[in-house]
């Protein structure tokens, strides 16, 4: 089975999603209207539109499922009702605008899989004033987590690796985000919701702080993250660690530098700094002693500090740098020439081959070559 | 010396720390709306509001530390001229117009500290 087909049976047997996303279509879409489905997948959410009677639904789809969800569609009966568009929603035109706008690229943090960029987008060019997005809104949760095993897990770099210093990667560790399956037995304090953000506002950087008391004595490894987004007035869909009805998407683990021990009372601060189109979180989090109010511990971590970057990188940066095309560049480049709008794709493998032949092994590795770009780039 | 380089690399900056009021005494810091990484020696600076990317070379990374950490401009110019052989003068000149550059683009802020 195709590993992005098995991604989706694991949508689409997460009851909890399902049935959120099944209430909340319900409520909002109403007979006749026009919904547009971004990031469709198999279709199931244009599919559950059809149901409550939307009348036309346009599914954006940038993978090659496009083709399954089509499928799908005309086996369930409404294919006349559904139209497949291949490709990202912030790059294609609709004929017209549209009542509501589903997705469900909320990831796990609530920001992380593109929502914020897609609804902005569709907002401004696809929906009629007064139309609906589903989500409507997301909160951003956190809470202090006591896991030596998780901070342990970014912490083992400290220690010599296959008998080697690894030390060099600790930073970067320690500046990551986990996705892990957090459990309420691993908070030791009370959830905070640290924001609450309108989906389709303009992006921008976030600031947002919470303030949390430790619930007893325990040990302060880092903070989690998860969502809870409202997807109409009375339909919430949340990961969250302590909600029994949580769809089946794990959470974010952000580790401390150091493990810092808590007592009842101690106020545990966390101030984020959140840039959405880069996936970027800062999160600084102070410890105070809950009696005296005396600080305890600081510590700033960042993604930024997390990211792979190597002198390589930042030299093809420079202004003064001078690119050169590599020699499967040029053969990329061949390629494109060709999609004249004249020349057929036979025609294109076979000059692909003859002019870069030490590139590939055999004439089928060059066709493959070739329909990777011209898939890529044509139409 | 250091050259500031960025999506918008315009050249060295036509506002000067003398447009923008300040001395030598000034002190300056990193506003906490920029992220600062070094990488072997260079940095890439990401300043989150006009999310936008900036480089800097070995040197200009080196000033730039010393910018943001020292009391005021003419002590991180006293600390490079301890570190590089060059003209007081010559260094002088590029600091401010790499200060002037960088408050510009709002990679460094005046510090009431």
């Amino acid at each position: 089975m195709s590993r992005i087909v098995d991604e989706h049976r694991q949508y689409l047997t997460d009851l909890p999603r399902v049935d959120a996303f099944r209430r909340a279509i319900a409520e909002v879409v109403r007979p006749g209207d026009v919904v547009l489905d971004l990031g469709s997948g198999t279709g199931i959410l244009g599919l559950l539109a059809c149901q409550m009677g939307a009348g036309r639904v346009y599914s954006v789809e940038s993978t090659s499922l496009v083709g399954l969800s089509r499928q799908i569609a005309s086996d369930n009966g409404v294919a006349d009702r559904i139209t497949f568009i291949r490709g990202f929603s912030t790059t294609i035109d609709l004929p017209g605008l549209v009542d509501v706008v589903l997705a469900d690229q909320i990831g796990r943090f609530g920001f992380d899989a593109g929502v914020f960029q897609y609804f902005a987008d569709a907002r401004k060019r696809f929906l009629k004033p007064g139309g609906t997005t589903v989500p409507s809104r997301i909160e951003l949760w956190a809470a202090a987590v006591e896991s030596e095993e998780l901070w342990t897990n970014a912490d083992l770099w400290s220690a010599p690796m296959a008998g080697f210093d690894m030390r060099a990667a600790r930073g970067i560790a320690m500046n990551t985000g986990y996705p892990v399956t957090l459990t309420s037995d691993q908070f030791v304090s009370e959830p905070v919701a640290l924001a609450s953000v309108d989906p389709t506002v303009p992006l921008g950087t976030w600031r947002m702080e919470g303030s949390m008391v430790a619930s007893g004595a325990g040990v302060l490894h880092g903070v989690g993250g998860w969502f809870a987004a409202q997807l109409s007035p009375s339909v919430t869909m949340t990961n969250s660690p302590l909600d029994p009805d949580r769809i089946q998407r794990r959470n974010v683990f952000f580790p401390v530098e150091r493990p810092v021990q808590l007592v009842e009372g101690d106020r545990v601060t966390v101030a984020m700094q959140i840039l959405p189109s880069e996936i970027l979180v800062s999160w600084k989090v102070q410890v105070h002693d809950g009696k005296n109010g005396d600080e305890k511990a600081r510590f700033s971590h960042s993604t930024w500090k997390g990211m792979l970057i190597s002198a390589e990188d930042l030299r093809r940066t420079r202004p003064d740098f001078v690119p050169k095309l590599t020699p499967r560049g040029e053969a990329r480049q061949t390629v494109l020439d060709l999609c004249d709008g004249v020349t057929p794709l036979e025609v294109i493998q076979d000059e692909v081959f003859k002019r870069h032949e030490s590139l590939f092994e055999n004439q089928h590795k060059a066709e493959l070559f070739v329909s990777e770009v011209v898939t890529r780039y044509s139409e | 010396m250091g050259t500031l380089t960025a999506t918008d690399p315009t050249s060295t900056s036509s506002l000067g720390m003398r447009d923008m009021n300040l001395s030598f005494e000034t002190k300056l810091s990193t506003p906490p709306y920029v992220l600062v990484r070094q990488v072997e020696g260079e940095s890439v600076l990401l300043h989150l509001v006009q999310e936008t990317y900036y480089g800097l070379d070995d040197v200009g990374t080196r000033m730039y530390l010393a910018l943001a950490a020292a009391d005021s401009i003419e002590q991180a110019h006293g600390q490079l001229l301890e570190e590089y052989d060059v003209d007081p003068e010559t260094l002088r000149a590029d600091l401010v117009r790499l200060a002037g550059n960088l408050l510009e683009q709002g990679l460094l802020q005046p510090s009431e500290e």
